[in-house]
């Protein structure tokens, strides 16, 4: 697929039609690996957490023998929900409406009057929860519902060297700080995809305030932005300070902890990593990545720290979606850093923030202009970037598409291009 | 002293329905913290649903001014146009701490409608766990926690001070 062949205009309709959402679910979700969870949420025998693989429910539990499983919550006598709760810990998940129970591996393990009201030949094995294939990748969990779908890293194309330059960067790895949480936003939600997926362009008008303010500190300065893209539909964009003399460090994070990690890094890892004001992207379809150093939140958080913010979005319909966010932090950061992280996170990047209000606000008013009739005549525009000219080389050589555009749509254009792809309409 | 921390608790949501934030900073003591935790649905009913760790907002004195000073500007585009916002402000429980320093802990429950024309309005409830404490006189409130009725909030529902 060469870029040129990639849309440039996408009709409406797919942020507003609700046979596209039912479309979207089983074509889109149904078929992709999803991040469910990441495993530091669930580090014990019986831990669970309930999330959604698009309108799919499920459960991701640690199982004896430290297996991790993702299975529909819904019971598979009449469909009742089995866990009601967002996390805990268990042996078994009993239905309320008949007492069915299952393992937390999902078997079926007993049927109240099994034998006088099922006769001795049923048989329990079949009668266990759905199970997704699932896929474990630093500790991140991705499920699919699709037997067929390539393995997880195969789905992930060359994005797979990205991914391990973000969240491999620690040797001692990355944790979830505190848990999940979520918000319902008003907008599509491919909406807030293609902003994470590169859209340098809105910054500095959204976000305006943000730099009136002196919180995006390093990055009103000279900066050098890039985006990266597979044609499985991944995409990412990373901004550097041009300035000679910027120290080779990835800001924010304790001396020694950082130090070390640089030490041990690949090389071209180091120059991906290196001077970077913002790391943000889309695992496709629906995971949300973004890694900064905000420099000012307020005289008790006056200093630069980085944070590493993930989020899933959920269609609920096709004008909402669920946001759920997480805080990841290198598992071996002091104590006090974690926590300072999580307070930038919050401040900046939280569901509360007024950073993230420019967005959902941008968000709510392309859903109230979307319009019917003159509305599905005008098709959302993709072009940003196709005649313009490109800058120098970044400063690592990756795989991927790397296009040496700050302000580009290219990313835009790879989600929206294989989106229209899983949907069936372009060959 | 039950009449004085009535109306002060009133005056404070109004300066906040009517957009007088300098003077609601007035009201705030110096090392004033607002947090909202996540409320999270847990197996054993007895566990308080509000997590430790996880929050909606953490917001310092000088956050706060800079959450005002942003409203001020012509680019606050989640702010233009404002929203009207109306606090309900009730049931109130106000425990003397008894401490050296004059301090009482106030629990109240709060109904915020907000709307920003031409939207429906939406509602917000919550209970409230204040700290107010006398310096030089006057009162001023210390801390604010919130605990929001509702585990997946709209961002209509956040972008409310409780």
């Amino acid at each position: 697929m060469s870029i040129a062949s990639e849309p440039t205009a996408v009709p409406r309709s797919f942020y507003r039609d609700p046979a596209v959402l039912e479309r979207e679910l089983g074509e889109v979700f149904g078929r992709s690996w999803l991040f469910v969870a990441h495993e530091s949420e669930i580090p014990q025998v019986g831990d669970y957490v309930t999330r959604s693989m698009g309108g799919d429910p499920v459960i991701v539990s640690r199982t004896q023998g430290d297996g991790v499983r993702v299975m529909l919550n819904s019971c598979t006598h009449r469909g009742t929900q089995v866990c009601k709760v967002s996390h805990g810990n268990t042996t078994t998940f009993r239905c309320g409406y008949h007492g069915w129970v299952f393992g937390t591996d999902g078997d079926l393990k007993g049927v109240p009057g099994r034998r006088a009201l099922y006769g001795p030949d049923f048989d329990l094995s079949r009668l266990g929860l759905r199970q997704a294939r699932t896929e474990v990748l630093h500790g991140l969990i991705f499920a699919t519902w699709d037997p067929d779908a390539p393995d997880l890293m195969t789905s992930l194309g060359e994005f797979g060297w990205y991914l391990d330059a973000f969240f491999g960067l620690f040797p001692g790895g990355m944790e979830v700080y505190g848990g999940m949480h979520r918000v319902n936003v008003r907008g599509n939600w491919k909406i807030h995809a293609e902003n994470f997926s590169g859209d340098g362009y809105h910054l500095q008008v959204a976000h305006r305030t943000m730099f009136e303010l002196g919180v995006m500190g390093d990055q009103a300065g000279a900066v050098e932005g890039f985006v990266v893209n597979d044609p499985n539909g991944h995409c990412l964009r990373s901004q550097y300070l041009a300035d000679e003399g910027v120290p080779a460090t990835v800001f924010g994070y304790e001396d020694e902890l950082i130090e070390k990690a640089l030490a041990a890094a690949d090389p071209e890892v180091r120059r991906f990593r290196e001077k970077t004001t913002v790391i943000h992207g889309l695992v496709y379809p629906n995971l949300l990545l973004i890694t900064t150093a905000p420099r000012y939140f307020g005289t008790d958080a006056d200093g630069s720290v980085a944070f590493t913010q993930l989020r899933v979005l959920t269609p609920i319909d096709q004008h909402h979606h669920e946001v759920a966010y997480w805080s990841l932090v290198p598992r071996d950061a002091s104590p006090e850093w974690k926590a300072k992280s999580y307070l930038y996170v919050t401040r900046q990047h939280g569901a509360a923030s007024y950073f993230e209000a420019d967005d959902l606000e941008n968000f709510r008013r392309i859903d109230a202009g979307l319009g019917a009739v003159a509305g599905a005549r005008t098709p959302y525009n993709y072009e940003l970037g196709v005649g313009a000219a490109e800058s120098g080389p970044p400063p690592w050589r990756g795989p991927g598409r790397i296009v040496r555009q700050d302000f580009t749509e290219a990313n835009q254009r790879t989600f929206v291009g294989r989106y229209l792809e899983q949907m069936g309409e372009r060959a | 002293m039950r009449a004085e921390i009535e109306d002060f608790l009133v005056h404070e949501a109004d300066l906040l329905d009517s957009g007088r934030y300098a003077d609601w900073l007035d009201l705030l003591h110096e090392d004033f913290l607002y947090r909202v935790p996540v409320p999270l649905a847990r197996e054993d009913p007895t566990q308080s649903p509000y997590d430790d760790v996880l929050e909606f907002a953490n917001e310092s004195k000088s956050f706060l001014e800079m959450r005002f000073r942003r409203i001020a500007s012509d680019f606050a585009w989640a702010e233009r146009p404002a929203a009207m916002v109306r606090h309900f402000v009730s049931n109130f429980r106000i425990t003397p701490e008894g401490g050296d320093v004059e301090a009482y802990a106030v629990r109240t429950n709060v109904m915020v409608v907000r709307a920003r024309l031409p939207e429906v309005p939406v509602i917000a409830t919550a209970g409230r766990h204040d700290r107010i404490v006398r310096q030089d006189g006057v009162l001023l409130l210390a801390s604010r926690v919130v605990h929001l009725d509702a585990e997946v909030p709209t961002e209509s529902q956040l972008g409310v001070i409780f």
